[in-house]
């Protein structure tokens, strides 16, 4: 019987420290600021190498971002999988929970993989970008140059564009939608790491709905690896749809791990290395160990 | 030689900006909405060309405000008024260069909602909007506020 199909690991790529309370935590304003780490998910099992979200590609944006934003250490994805034994080459599969760039803007790091999104996602780009300079704010973080690459890959065949909530994209592993809330196509990665339907080892891979664990609780705290704090959820700082819809769609991932607030990943939180067996690698960076799967070894040890 | 004819990236473009002086940073600041607006029209035709789906392509079209060819009209007259310092021609001509090839392509577009029909005018329009964008992106000068994304505020930046 599998028990772990899939080795999941979260691999940071670059972060900021100044980030204020109140972008991560709707509302806390006043509050100081924290670490933000920026950070992709590699899921490998099943003869599949599989990331959630790609980063950005620093030769676009790099120095600005870092002057006017303070962030800082971005490592190309080739050397952030590296520490997995692993170069962009072999990936081959994408899923992109949403397209802010530092999720989708270095899809062209990754010549051979089949990507998909939401085109729920897509659609509302284009009428974001239709409406009058005034009402540009929806498109906030949003690259044209991105939406170009993602068309060039419409044109190679390796994009899907989904239409809703999708069971074993590939095996395991589904991928469910929270439409109007960070964006309005975001969509959020469930794992079903022993393959059975219904599942008892699940792992909700989060994308953007939710940045933290004080996003999910009341003054969370880390003790012998796990998260204990009173249940309490608020909306991340940033909304382009409904703060009200992110909040619904927090609780029906939480559901589906069962309320075991370990089991959900929040990719931005400066946490995580306390909660899973983790390294700091040698540019700095965290690699986070959330599953191995029966067949793999350690990359933290 | 100009800066924009040299093919910059971005950074160097910025880099040249550093030394301009009060007329270039009017400049910027009268050109930068038609910037975004250029931005953004290549951003809906990039957009137009990702869904593969007729009936979605067509329901976007006809959900938009103003269709992507009145927007590039609106753009290529707008950039026509605009009188560029000596050090801003050469950024304006280009900025006009790609309102028309935009305009062209918003034309052919709408009139053929049949998207993707043709692989080989798919790929020339993919080409088109490509250098399109790279031209976009060489005009930029985020320091002065022309740039592609717009960042502040948007998830994971800080600092503001």
């Amino acid at each position: 019987m599998t028990k772990n199909a899939y080795s999941i690991r979260v691999l940071e790529y670059a972060f900021a420290l100044n980030c204020p309370e109140s972008a991560v935590i709707y509302g806390a304003h006043n509050e100081g600021i924290r670490k933000l780490p920026y950070a992709y998910v590699l899921i490998q099992g099943q003869g599949h190498n599989i990331m959630v979200d790609v980063g950005y590609n620093h030769a676009e944006y790099g120095g600005f971002l870092a002057d006017k934003f303070g962030v800082i250490n971005w490592q190309p994805p080739h050397a952030v999988l590296a520490e997995c034994d692993l170069t962009p080459e072999d990936i081959d599969v994408v899923i992109l929970t949403h397209a802010h760039f530092d999720h989708m803007g270095n899809i062209q790091a990754f010549p051979n993989a089949k990507f998909y999104i939401q085109e729920r996602e897509i659609s509302n780009w284009i009428s974001a970008m239709a409406q009058p300079a005034h009402m540009q704010w929806a498109m906030l973080g949003t690259d044209p140059s991105d939406v170009l690459r993602v068309a060039d890959l419409a044109r190679q065949g390796r994009l899907v564009c989904l239409k809703g909530e999708v069971e074993d994209l590939l095996p395991g592993i589904d991928v469910h939608t929270a439409f109007n809330t960070h964006t309005d196509g975001c969509m959020w990665v469930k794992v079903r790491n022993d393959l059975a339907r219904d599942s008892q080892n699940v792992w909700v891979l989060a994308g953007d709905l939710v940045y933290s664990y004080k996003n999910l609780l009341d003054d969370p705290k880390i003790v012998g690896g796990e998260v204990e704090g009173d249940l309490r959820l608020r909306p991340v700082g940033l909304a382009m749809g409904s703060m009200v819809n992110l909040i619904h769609s927090s609780d029906e991932m939480l559901k589906h791990v069962g309320y075991q607030i370990k089991r959900l990943i929040p990719v931005h939180e400066q946490l995580l290395p306390q909660v899973f067996p983790s390294r700091i690698t040698e540019a700095g960076l965290q690699l986070i160990e959330v599953s191995l799967a029966d067949d793999d070894f350690s990359r933290v040890c | 030689m100009s800066a924009l004819t040299q093919r910059h990236t971005l950074t160097n473009w910025s880099a040249v900006s550093a030394a301009k002086g009060d007329d270039w940073f009017c400049y910027v600041a009268c050109i930068k909405p038609t910037y975004d607006q250029l931005i953004r029209l290549a951003g809906q035709i990039s957009g137009m060309l990702i869904l593969s789906d007729g009936e979605t392509r067509l329901e976007v079209l006809m959900n938009m405000p103003r269709s992507l060819s009145e927007q590039a009209e609106e753009v290529k007259a707008t950039l026509m008024r605009i009188k560029p310092p000596k050090l801003g021609v050469d950024h304006l001509r280009h900025m006009v260069s790609s309102a028309v090839k935009l305009n062209g392509l918003a034309r052919t577009l709408e009139a053929q909602v049949s998207v993707g029909a043709e692989p080989a005018v798919t790929c020339h329009w993919h080409r088109e909007l490509s250098e399109i964008l790279s031209l976009l992106k060489c005009a930029s000068d985020p320091w002065s506020g022309l740039q592609p994304v717009q960042f502040e505020g948007c998830c994971a930046c800080c600092a503001h």
